[in-house]
């Protein structure tokens, strides 16, 4: 019996000193936090996330910039079966209770990566100086870019540059919480430091990854044209623009730094086509692209094209011809959920190539409409996949932008107008006239809204472009297509959005932070 | 008609089995009279076994028995409710038998963690599952076989789907919103849960609930224990058991749609209302779609159109003309516009001729041996399940094995061995239940439903059309294999110290494939992208441990009995998937067949790996049967754990025996009218941990180490930080208080009381961050909380005597939670979430809902609609002054709103007569966010079950129900339906209850196209789709007979037995959701109902 126990004893022992009971596992299929930041493979991955969530964040940025900017329908879609998506925005019926975008239109999340990023890089002793500037350059100019956003949408915001989740864990929502700055100025000066710091550290390597689809010099310096000319044209705190004329100087150098870099192409619809024509991938017209692929991502251009189920039998196009059934060759993948007015379409002359590149014009007795189609990606299988490339920056508006810089220092932008205008006449673009500075900057107004449907830029146009006042063209409603707000106490306020109830709740350091006009809407 | 024949049946049967060994000298016959000591009333039915042996009969119906055997036979004679009794046969010829009445709690064996124990040393708290439950309903696993079974467990069953798993919840469970999953131990492996068990294999399933029974197993256990043992060999039997159920399951659909002339005559009204509001959606009246006059029979040149290949020939409605008139001769049907006046043609079409099954049918067959001797015991069963769903082509298919072997190696070695298998094959319906039983049967009934060739048309698309078109198109193979190997080996050392080693091992694996043939997605559009797409994973838990066992007595009172074990668990998880698109041809799902091109194939795989190391023991002490103790301790390590990975979870409970007091003889006991009575008192801690992995579809064992997850972008891999590392998270600690007492009066009624206080210290629960964090949400450690409740378990036995057996059982359960402590956040309460509102006395905003401290964070909050606006006066009174923000667009008074600028009448809308009156208040004249009440509590505070045992004679009655009580369910699929929301579906016939100029006292409001976008009458959460939860379900109802023993001798058996039963008979309850067990249902969400099953079943023992 004793012999047994002994035995016994032997294999529990044998049993519990083995080496397969450690409790210390770590994952096998990918890096944990304590593995991760710890090569330049692993920096480049990481900054090729940031631009992975920057995709996804592209119908968000669409949505800041392009709803309320008066070019899309609300109600019933043309084809009379679906209703269109974001009817209160679109109507600008916005408020407290109906916000149209919340938790700080979700950017913080995105935030954070870059957040996280800077303050591993920053500290990361096992890259070259240069591969960190260059890190550090993208970084910085896509956080500016994000707060730039947030800015021109909330006014004041928290800034928040600590990746504080992942540093520190909070054990207490408190541990987190974070107030507005104490003016627009203070986020506005922040964005612009951003943007210093961006540019420094790239020190003049203007080279652009992956085809144009990462963040690069010249788009930090398209960023920084953006923002001085905000800064030259915009109220903020209420106040009028104080340094118009050194922030014009400061935009105007940075965007003749890019122009010259980059080519418009020739036909104005093929540079968007990187699905379907590869050579169209990072083409000379673009500065930053946000990169779609087949089987990777692709975008939701399909909520702007009819569907399978729709009736579109009996229309013309605008040349008369009846349209074939499914003209767009969609396989079955669209939905209208977003509407162009046909007034948008109007706008073009005849001979503007754009048009119809933008555009799929529909006509059957009363009803005439316009299905966007710019962004088609490329038929796989019979069926579409809507994988194209959505510019950020590309040279027609950096173009546009050096002519609103010059309107507004009194100088003849017709170069920079007439460059963007004859492309898209194919070289037989009705001259521009210098017109004085209202009409010039109306005429250069209508030529962006034109040359840039649905990227997003449109709603920012009206706030920053402006009437021989000095008002915001937000307010020009007696314009056709240009004004959205009546410039009263009902409507002014809605220049900036409202703060959904849940964030300031969730926050005791907003409290009573509403945006102004919107409390108890 | 004495029982020899049966005994020598019997006897035949065990020369078969080896047993030999009562064979010889059958010479002595002794005839036997079985009375009660008490009343001198003859018993039948006793049951009189040879001592040793698997021979044994039972007595007549007047008592009297006669075996023939050898004079030094012992014959053990045993009844319910009486004292065993044993009697040597001797040299006499009658025996003259008085059974004692047994005063005894009924001395089961309760299986507790690593041991058993018997029910009167008890001292934790330990509900058994009343076996009988098991034998009637069929059931694809036996979960629900708890519902109302076993006080404070919740189960809610809320899918009808064939193989679903019903949720269920221990004493209000330890989660915050109220969930919590017990751990599911079969044969002391741990599994994922109730699926793929067969319930014929089931022995007893035991629920550990309070801390001191479940601290033995530590980590995991916190939401109790549910031990399934198995069924084992038994020394002397020995048998084989035929069994066969067959089920028709009726489908239970809670909506009536209208048919397509009452469709067309709401939708037109309804475009109509809106049009009011916005005039262009009237374009809709004459546009293609299903209530839209636009549809075309033929085109221009006068061809039919297909609706397969034309969407304007999907839908019946038309105007009726000399072009369509021809319809009429094919069953369509004409009706007058309510709108234009005009005469329309249309075709009625229900989905649910095509997408449903009318009946289902259920087949569960299972054969079972079993056999013992002194040495060994052997027991093995094959069970066939089969169960049809109701939506088409669906089904849950498994197939079951189980072996369990013991045998008695050396005299010190006795080997345990089991090996459990299961099989299982399932098809689920294409679109996701919820979308299938609900949204997609109320799609337009106005489809032609055919093509003019007679072929089946698709309808809107293949989700919200005719399943039927593209059922074949749909390949789908799922199939899983779950295989348990044990061994155990236990030493005798000596007569009261033994070691038992085990081993397990559980495989738990999976394939799914799926793959697309090419289909019909909508009208003229093929898909024909051919994805194929294969997963596969694997489980492997490997479970050993060793257990020593001593038991002492020491001087004659002092019973100790002692354990002392350590166990390893490691918990394996690995797997492979592959997808694929693009294939040539779509004859075949092979993988390799897919297309090599760029971005067309994509595969993954997976690793996960778990461990815990415990180590644990327990000491049951008892003084003379009086006062009875029970101390456990667990130590566990475990891995997912960083900095505070190690656990010790003690627990003591003890027990009062006053029935075996010398100084209480008088007043309980034997003949008084308190039986017996048992005072138990206990404290136990847990940890848990399984908040960590709330929310994962697939188990991530590294969640605390954090994670940067990976992203394609432009082909490379791209990574961001997916999961915060929590170094520091601890073992949520949890402790239990719980007093009790059994007693048994009358000698007929049993009663077993429970107080029970567990709170849950530094409870793992998310928590929310500000938006501006960047991280919304993160694992913490979050606060404190409590549940508290009340269990009653009460068995009244009302009659038994020789032909009627009756008796009833009662148990019900009252649970509360409540938060109690939170991480300061400088917020009152340390609220964490919630909504504004005002309260209803102060008028003042006051935080209600979210997780908050002292109170219990799972209440409900919606809008009350007061009415409905019927006539002018009312929406003078109503709406004079005021603004309702909750539209779609501001709500004001009429008059208010012609007096708008036409710019600003683009922001508000006017109210009308038919919209809902809301509740303001705080009386501000505005109607929003904060203006939402109470509506209740969404989780149950009550749940418990009933149920009586009728027996007469040979024929048995059986029912069980169940409820739950005090919550409210809100129901948005009615909502939503009621709305119009999707803009062309169905409604239901509540519709015939909206608010019109005829019927100005109507329940609902104005039935408006697309509610959502104009007064937000049902799409707001109200009142109005808030209904009482409180249910009492008729869950089964069961007559049996069994064949005399006489007559089933005569035909070779043991027995047979018959029944008939019912099950998911009926709810009685004001909840209208697809489920009275679910607690809310979002809009545009939906649910597969529990079928009711009839079954009918024969159970054949040779």
């Amino acid at each position: 019996m004793k012999k047994i126990f002994f035995y016994c004893c032997v294999i529990i022992a044998a049993f519990t000193s083995c080496k397969e009971i450690d409790l210390d596992i770590t994952p096998e299929d990918y890096f944990a936090n304590g593995s991760f930041w710890k090569s330049n493979d692993q920096v480049a991955g990481a900054m090729l996330g940031l631009h992975s969530q920057l995709r996804g964040q592209q119908q968000n940025l669409w949505s800041l910039g392009e709803l309320r900017a008066g070019t899309l329908r609300d109600g019933t879609s043309f084809t009379g079966t679906a209703s269109l998506n974001s009817a209160g925005i679109i109507t600008q019926d916005i408020r407290e209770s109906a916000p149209g975008i919340t938790g700080w239109a979700g950017l913080y999340s995105t935030i954070f990566q870059v957040n996280n990023f800077i303050y591993q890089v920053e500290k990361a002793d096992y890259l070259t100086d240069a591969q960190k500037g260059y890190y550090l350059g993208q970084a910085y100019g896509m956080r500016a870019f994000y707060y730039f956003y947030l800015f021109r949408t909330y006014g004041r915001v928290p800034l928040v540059t600590e990746p504080q989740a992942a540093v520190n864990t909070p054990t207490s929502a408190d541990q987190a919480y974070k107030a507005r700055t104490g003016t627009e100025k203070e986020t506005f000066d922040f964005i612009k430091s951003e943007i210093d710091k961006s540019e420094k550290s790239f020190s003049g390597n203007y080279e652009t990854k992956n085809q144009k689809a990462q963040w690069s010099l010249a788009a930090t310096k398209m960023l920084k044209t953006e923002v001085y000319l905000w800064s030259a044209k915009v109220s903020i705190d209420g106040q009028s623009p104080k340094n118009t004329n050194s922030d014009l100087q400061l935009a105007k150098a940075a965007v003749e730094e890019v122009i010259p870099k980059y080519n418009l192409i020739n036909n104005f619809a093929d540079q968007f086509k990187s699905a379907s024509m590869p050579t169209m991938k990072g083409n000379a017209e673009m500065i930053f692209v946000i990169r779609y692929l087949n089987g990777e991502a692709t975008s939701f251009f399909n909520n702007f094209i009819y569907a399978a189920s729709d009736d579109i039998t009996g229309y013309m196009d605008d040349n008369g011809q009846v349209i074939p059934k499914d003209p767009l060759q969609t396989g079955s993948t669209g939905l209208i959920r977003y509407e162009y007015k046909m007034d948008l379409y109007k706008l073009y002359e005849k001979k503007d190539s754009r048009a119809n590149a933008t555009f799929l014009n529909f006509n059957k007795g009363n009803t005439s409409a316009v299905v966007f189609r710019k962004f088609m990606g490329t038929l796989i299988d019979g069926v579409r996949n809507y994988s194209d490339d959505y510019p950020v920056y590309r040279v027609a508006e950096a173009y546009l932008l050096l002519a609103e810089i010059k309107n507004k220092l009194g100088e003849d932008p017709t170069a920079e107008i007439m460059a963007v205008r004859n492309r898209a006449y194919g070289g037989l673009a009705p001259a521009f006239i210098n017109g004085g500075f209202e009409a010039n900057e109306l005429a250069i107004f209508y030529e962006r809204t034109k040359e840039f449907v649905s990227e997003g830029k449109r709603w920012f146009d009206l706030r920053r472009m402006q009437d021989g006042n000095g008002l915001p063209l937000v307010f020009r409603k007696n314009l056709n297509l240009v004004g959205v707000l009546d410039n009263n106490d009902n409507q002014n306020h809605k220049i900036l959005w409202p703060i959904d109830l849940q964030t300031l709740t969730e926050d005791p350091q907003l409290n009573d932070q509403q945006n102004p006009g919107y409390k108890g809407t | 008609m004495y029982s020899n024949l049966k005994l020598r049946s019997l006897l035949a049967l065990s020369i078969l089995t080896g047993n030999l060994l009562l064979a010889q000298a059958q010479d002595h016959a002794v005839k036997g009279r079985i009375t009660d000591a008490k009343t001198g009333e003859l018993l039948g039915k006793v049951t009189v076994k040879v001592k040793g042996t698997s021979q044994s009969l039972q007595t007549n119906a007047d008592g009297t028995f006669a075996v023939s055997t050898n004079p030094n036979t012992v014959l053990i004679i045993t009844s319910t409710g009486y004292k065993s009794f044993e009697v040597k046969v001797g040299q006499t010829n009658l025996l003259d038998i008085k059974l004692e009445p047994s005063t005894e709690l009924m001395d089961e064996v309760v299986v507790v963690g690593y041991g058993k124990m018997k029910k009167s040393n008890l001292t934790g708290s330990v509900s058994r599952l009343d076996k009988k439950v098991l034998e009637t309903g069929v059931r694809s696993n036996p979960a629900s076989a708890l519902a109302g079974t076993v006080p404070g467990i919740r189960v809610q069953q809320t899918s009808g789907r064939p193989g679903a798993v019903p949720k269920i919840v221990l004493r209000g469970g330890t989660d915050y919103d109220g969930s919590g999953t017990p751990l599911v131990i079969v044969d002391g492996i741990i599994r994922d849960g109730f699926n793929d068990i067969n319930q014929n294999d089931i022995e007893s399933i035991d629920v550990l609930k309070d801390a001191s029974a479940t601290a033995i197993y530590g980590a995991r256990a916190s939401n109790g224990v549910i031990l399934i043992t198995t069924k084992r060999g038994k020394e002397g039997a020995s048998n084989i058991v035929v069994q066969s159920k067959i089920g028709i399951n009726k489908l239970n659909n809670p909506f009536n749609f209208l048919n397509a002339k009452d469709y067309l005559y709401w939708s037109r009204k309804g475009v109509q209302t809106s049009g009011i509001y916005q005039p262009n959606q009237l374009n809709q009246l004459s546009a293609v779609g299903p209530f839209g006059t636009g549809n075309k029979f033929k085109d221009d040149q006068g061809n039919y159109l297909d609706g397969n290949v034309s969407s304007n020939a999907v839908w019946s409605t038309m105007y009726l003309d000399d072009s369509n008139r021809e319809l009429l001769q094919q069953g369509w049907q004409t009706m007058i516009d309510p709108i234009t006046g005009k005469e329309l043609i249309f075709k009625n079409f229900d989905y649910e001729d095509y997408a449903l099954r009318n009946n289902s049918l259920t087949q569960d067959y299972n054969v079972a041996l079993q056999g013992g001797t002194q040495k060994g015991s052997y027991y093995a069963s094959v069970g066939k399940y089969n169960e049809k769903g109701l939506p088409i082509n669906t089904f849950y298919d498994r197939t079951t094995f189980v072996l369990n072997g013991d045998y008695k190696i050396k005299p010190w070695l006795q080997s345990n061995s089991n090996v459990n298998f299961a099989y299982t094959k399932w098809r689920d319906a294409i679109n996701g239940e919820a979308n299938y039983m609900t949204r997609a049967l109320g799609a337009p009934p106005t489809m032609r439903g055919t093509n003019m060739n007679g072929d089946l048309l698709v309808g809107r698309d293949w989700q919200d059309g005719n399943p039927l078109v593209n059922d074949d198109k749909f390949i789908r193979k799922n199939i899983n294999q779950k295989l348990t190997l044990g061994q155990a080996f236990t030493v005798d050392f000596l007569d009261n110290l033994s070691l038992r080693v085990s081993g397990n091992w559980f495989f738990n694996q999976e394939t799914n494939e799926s793959f697309n043939r090419d289909y019909l997605a909508s009208p003229g559009n093929y898909v024909r992208t051919r994805n194929s797409g294969a997963s596969y994973y694997k489980n492997f838990n490997q479970t050993y441990n060793a257990v020593l066992n001593y038991n002492t007595t020491i001087g004659e009172d002092h019973h100790i009995n002692a354990m002392l074990g350590s166990e390893f668990f490691d918990s394996y998880r690995t797997s492979f998937s592959a997808s694929g698109t693009g294939a040539p041809t779509d004859d075949f799902m092979d993988l390799g067949l897919t297309s090599p091109e760029a971005n067309k194939r994509s595969i993954d795989s997976y690793h996960d790996r778990q461990r815990i190391t415990s180590f644990f023991g327990r000491v049951n002490y008892d003084y003379q049967q009086k006062y009875l103790m029970t101390l456990t301790a667990r130590r566990d390590g475990y891995s997912t754990l960083l900095n505070n990975r190690w656990g010790t979870f003690p627990g003591i409970s003890v027990g009062w025996n006053l029935h075996n007091e010398e100084f209480l003889k008088d007043y309980i006991g034997s003949g008084k009218p308190v039986n017996t009575l048992k005072l138990k008192a206990s404290y136990g801690e847990n940890g848990n941990v399984d908040a960590v992995f709330k929310g994962q579809t697939t188990r991530d064992s590294y969640i605390l180490q954090g994670a940067y997850g990976s992203s394609k972008y432009d082909g490379a891999v791209g990574y961001t930080m997916t999961s915060l590392s929590i170094p520091n998270l601890k073992w949520e600690s949890l402790k239990t208080k719980e007093i009790g007492l059994e007693t048994r009066l009358f000698d007929r009624l049993d009663l077993t009381l429970a107080y029970y206080h567990r709170t849950t210290k530094d409870k793992i629960a998310t928590l929310t961050l500000p938006q501006s964090a960047g991280f919304r949400t993160i694992r913490t450690n979050n606060g404190d909380m409590s549940n508290q409740g009340v269990e009653v378990d009460l068995n009244y036995q009302i009659l038994r005597n020789h032909d009627w057996n009756l008796s009833f059982n009662w148990n019900t359960a009252y649970n509360k939670n409540k938060v109690l402590k939170l991480p300061y956040n400088g917020v009152a309460n340390n609220r964490q979430g919630g909504i504004q509102v005002y309260d209803p006395v102060s008028k003042e905003l006051t935080w209600v809902g979210g997780t908050q401290e002292g109170q219990d964070p799972n209440v409900a909050y919606a809008y009350e609609a007061v009415g409905i606006i019927r006539n002018q006066a009312d929406l003078d009174r109503y709406a004079g002054q005021l603004k309702d923000l909750i539209g779609a667009r501001t709500l004001v008074h009429p008059d208010a709103y012609n007096a708008l600028s036409e710019d600003q009448k683009k922001l508000y809308y006017p109210l009308a007569l038919g919209d809902v009156m809301w509740k303001d208040v705080n009386g501000d004249g505005i109607i929003n966010s904060y203006d939402r009440i109470y509506m209740g509590n969404t989780v149950p505070r009550w749940t418990g079950g009933f149920g009586a045992t009728l027996s007469y004679k040979d024929f048995s009655l059986y029912t069980r129900l169940d409820y739950a009580l005090g919550f409210v369910a809100y129901d948005g699929p009615r909502a939503w339906f009621l709305g119009m929301m999707q803009g062309t579906f169905n409604t239901t016939d509540a519709v015939f209850d909206t608010w019109t100029a005829d019927n100005p006292n109507a329940k609902y409001p104005t039935y408006y196209w697309a509610d959502q976008l104009f007064k937000n009458n049902t799409s707001r959460e109200s009142s109005m789709f808030y209904n009482k939860g409180d249910y009492l379900a008729l869950r089964e109802i069961s007559v049996g007979y069994k064949l005399p023993n006489t007559i089933a001798q005569r035909i070779k058996m043991e027995g047979m037995r018959v029944s008939l039963t019912g099950q998911n008979l009926h709810y009685w309850t004001k909840n209208t959701l697809f489920s009275a067990e679910s607690g809310r249902v979002d809009q545009n969400s939906g649910g597969y109902p529990l079928p009711k099953t009839f079954i009918f079943s024969l159970q054949l023992t040779f």
